[in-house]
């Protein structure tokens, strides 16, 4: 299992509604942020998110942007959770997660997922029930892609001649991450042999059967996944004292929850619902019960190093460090990851 | 006249790895901003056995990073896949670049094509072109073609119902973004209808490209009578606004038996590939290629070519390659620093004494 890596993120460079910049100050900021993590080879990845057609911008293009992030630094991963891969052209992502592989020397962990907002799904004008012959065909079309050879392939959505995809990735095979909410994905990822980001929203107890659900799958259809990661999402913050890391990122901890799970719907009740901002009393019961999950990794360092240790118990061996808050004071941002980089990774 | 570089060669070089082939095309590009270029150019090419450059975009945001205030020209191919990829991924280089970005699109072969089920007709680039103007634009939109559905409005989403329009996030960090064209006859003829800036194809000779120019070489002249172009509403050459770029194979040293030496054997082995890829004819030797083609020699002799072209074919943007993926890379920088120093303040700086344009 091994050593617990941490990696941070997950860059949406969103201008929200509360801390509206221009959208090139937040390219930009990222840039910088890159530049500042690389510094610290404890970091092992910076992690970038994506949506599209989202009123605050929330980005669309990572591979793109992963561009800018290679040119940038020199030794941090650069990975997505997630590309929403099922709302795209599969071989366009084999192009370009090749390019960005090879420009970055080899950095690229491809993070994918399967994509569930019905708006981005209808502006690509794409039926949302195909995401997951799209995802499964996808795979294979990057596979394909990046083998010696021509592609062939002759799927039900995708239908790619005998072309020969040029470059090939430097990694001998560029780990693929999968987003895994629920059982069927978890099955479907070890199947796969890929590597997951499990969900920001489970408990230890419920991490530790979803690894064990994982290493059990994989095993039944003998698959070698001796080499793959086990991350999951968890929001974190670094400062001198608990009370200032508290004060410093809950509240805005709470109002991105509540954004997530009211805008983008994917809190569902027992029926199935989906929960939206007219049902606020609900958000605000699931936004607090989340935020008891992540408050064991804000505090100062020795509280946020008991939490990733915690994680590591359960059998995860990547955690994303989810700084991302919004307004939040930059000079106050940029000490939370030099205390995360020099006093909690390296006591791991 | 304005000046950019490239389209930058990322290609492979043998005892080489793929990582310092793409810091050469960084270096080149951070050299051509010092030495005082408008912009820097990369294209992509699929399925080339050679490249290793099969996202613009992606490059294009590495040169954004590298750089501060030269432009970038981006040649992404069109009429593959959805154009809304096409448009976020322009915003977003924009943004990085603080709105630096030149986008002009490629018309791909009909080999590309074929690979990506796509189409290279023209009906496809001009829809790609609406959807990009669109989505780049400030307002929401809707788009039904032949080619786009925007948005699908299918049943089955039913969170998007009764919405009917799409807004594609982030925008361009420009109020409009520069959109040109180029390829082949179809990138021409749709560049004309939709009054865009266009590059005819690099590898035609001078002569070859009239074809391509003719009606900017009408405007351009003043011998000749003055014909208002059908995009701009110009009453004279100086107050034309439009821009006629080109895109030529130019090397640049200090003689030009220098030039020729250091830039034969890399010339040849490029358009060797463009023989065997079918686009063009095979040649004797390179004297017979290089004639009327490429703009190779001292500063004084490419200055004198450059003027051909400005007077024959009426452009106002010469795009130099002076990178070739075979040459060493120092005399790449040194051909960039001696163009940049030698040529490009002949076209810019009006009124130059005789006595400063000797100074190197």
């Amino acid at each position: 299992m091994g050593k617990l890596e941490v990696g941070v993120g997950i860059w949406s460079l969103q201008s929200t509604k509360t801390g509206p910049r221009h959208f090139s100050y937040l390219y930009n900021e990222l840039i910088e942020d890159a530049q500042f993590i690389d510094q610290y080879q404890s970091i092992s990845t910076i992690w970038q998110t994506e949506h599209h057609f989202w009123y605050d911008g929330y980005c669309p293009s990572l591979l793109t942007v992963a561009g800018g992030i290679a040119a940038a630094t020199k030794h941090v991963r650069i990975g997505q959770s997630c590309l929403l891969f099922s709302e795209h052209n599969a071989l366009r992502v084999a192009h370009q997660a090749a390019v960005v592989d090879q420009l970055s020397g080899g950095r690229l962990d491809l993070g994918l997922a399967l994509g569930y907002r019905d708006n981005e799904f209808d502006g690509f004008n794409i039926d949302r029930r195909t995401r997951v012959p799209r995802f499964d065909e996808g795979i294979e079309v990057l596979r394909r892609s990046w083998a010696d050879g021509p592609v062939n392939f002759d799927g039900d959505v995708f239908k790619v001649p005998d072309v020969n995809v040029t470059p090939k990735p430097i990694q001998k095979e560029i780990p693929i991450w999968v987003a895994a909410v629920g059982e069927n994905p978890i099955k479907r990822a070890a199947k796969l042999g890929a590597s997951i980001i499990l969900s920001d929203a489970l408990t230890l107890d419920q991490l530790s059967s979803h690894v064990e659900l994982y290493y059990k799958t994989a095993d039944e259809f003998k698959v070698d996944v001796s080499k793959v990661k086990i991350g999951v999402l968890r929001r974190g913050w670094v400062a001198e004292t608990n009370e200032e890391a508290h004060s410093e990122a809950l509240p805005s901890l709470r109002f991105l929850l509540r954004e997530q799970l009211g805008g983008w719907r994917y809190l569902v009740d027992e029926k199935g619902e989906p929960v939206g901002f007219d049902r606020p009393k609900e958000l605000d019961a699931a936004a607090a019960k989340l935020i008891r999950t992540h408050e064991r990794t804000i505090g100062k360092p020795e509280r946020v190093l008991r939490g990733l240790k915690e994680i590591a118990s359960t059998g995860v061996n990547h955690v994303i460090f989810g700084t991302r808050f919004d307004s939040l004071p930059r000079k106050k941002y940029l000490r939370s990851l030099e205390l995360l980089a020099t006093e909690v990774i390296p006591y791991l | 006249m304005r000046f950019g570089l490239g389209p930058l060669s990322i290609e492979k070089v043998s005892n080489k790895t793929h990582v310092d082939v793409y810091e050469d095309a960084l270096e080149q590009s951070v050299a051509a901003e010092w030495w005082g270029f408008d912009s820097v150019w990369v294209d992509e090419k699929n399925f080339s056995s050679s490249s290793f450059n099969s996202s613009a975009s992606v490059i294009a945001a590495a040169i954004a990073q590298r750089t501060e205030f030269v432009r970038i020209g981006m040649m992404p191919l069109m009429g593959l896949v959805n154009a809304i990829y096409l448009a976020e991924e322009a915003a977003c280089v924009d943004n990085i670049s603080n709105g630096r970005l030149i986008f002009a699109g490629q018309v791909p072969s009909d080999s590309i094509a074929r690979g990506w089920a796509g189409s290279n007709s023209p009906e496809r680039i001009q829809d790609d072109i609406q959807v990009l103007r669109k989505a780049w634009g400030g307002n929401p939109f809707s788009h039904h073609s032949e080619f786009h559905n925007i948005p699908g409005e299918m049943a089955v989403h039913t969170i998007a119902a009764g919405l009917h329009k799409i807004s594609v996030q982030p925008k361009p960090a420009q109020l409009t973004m520069p959109l040109w064209l180029t390829g082949n006859a179809t990138a021409s003829d749709v560049a004309h209808s939709e009054g865009l800036p266009y590059f005819g194809p690099a590898i035609l000779t001078r002569t070859e490209l009239k074809a391509f120019y003719q009606e900017h070489t009408q405007s351009s002249n003043p011998a000749k009578k003055f014909t208002a172009c059908s995009d701009c509403n110009c009453t004279s050459v100086s107050s034309c606004q439009r821009i006629v770029p080109l895109a030529r194979e130019v090397f640049i040293a200090p003689t030009t038996e220098k030039a020729h030496e250091l830039a034969e054997s890399a010339i040849t082995e490029l358009y060797k590939s463009f023989v065997s890829n079918g686009d063009l004819k095979d040649f004797k030797d390179f004297k017979e290629l290089a004639k009327n083609r490429f703009i190779i020699g001292d500063p004084d002799t490419c200055i004198e070519e450059i003027y051909k072209y400005q007077e024959e074919l009426g452009i106002n943007y010469m795009v130099a390659r002076l990178s070739y993926h075979n040459m060493h890379p120092g005399e790449t920088i040194k051909a960039i620093q001696l163009f940049g120093k030698a040529v490009i303040p002949e076209f810019r700086m009006f009124g130059l004494p005789d006595e400063i344009r000797k100074v190197l």
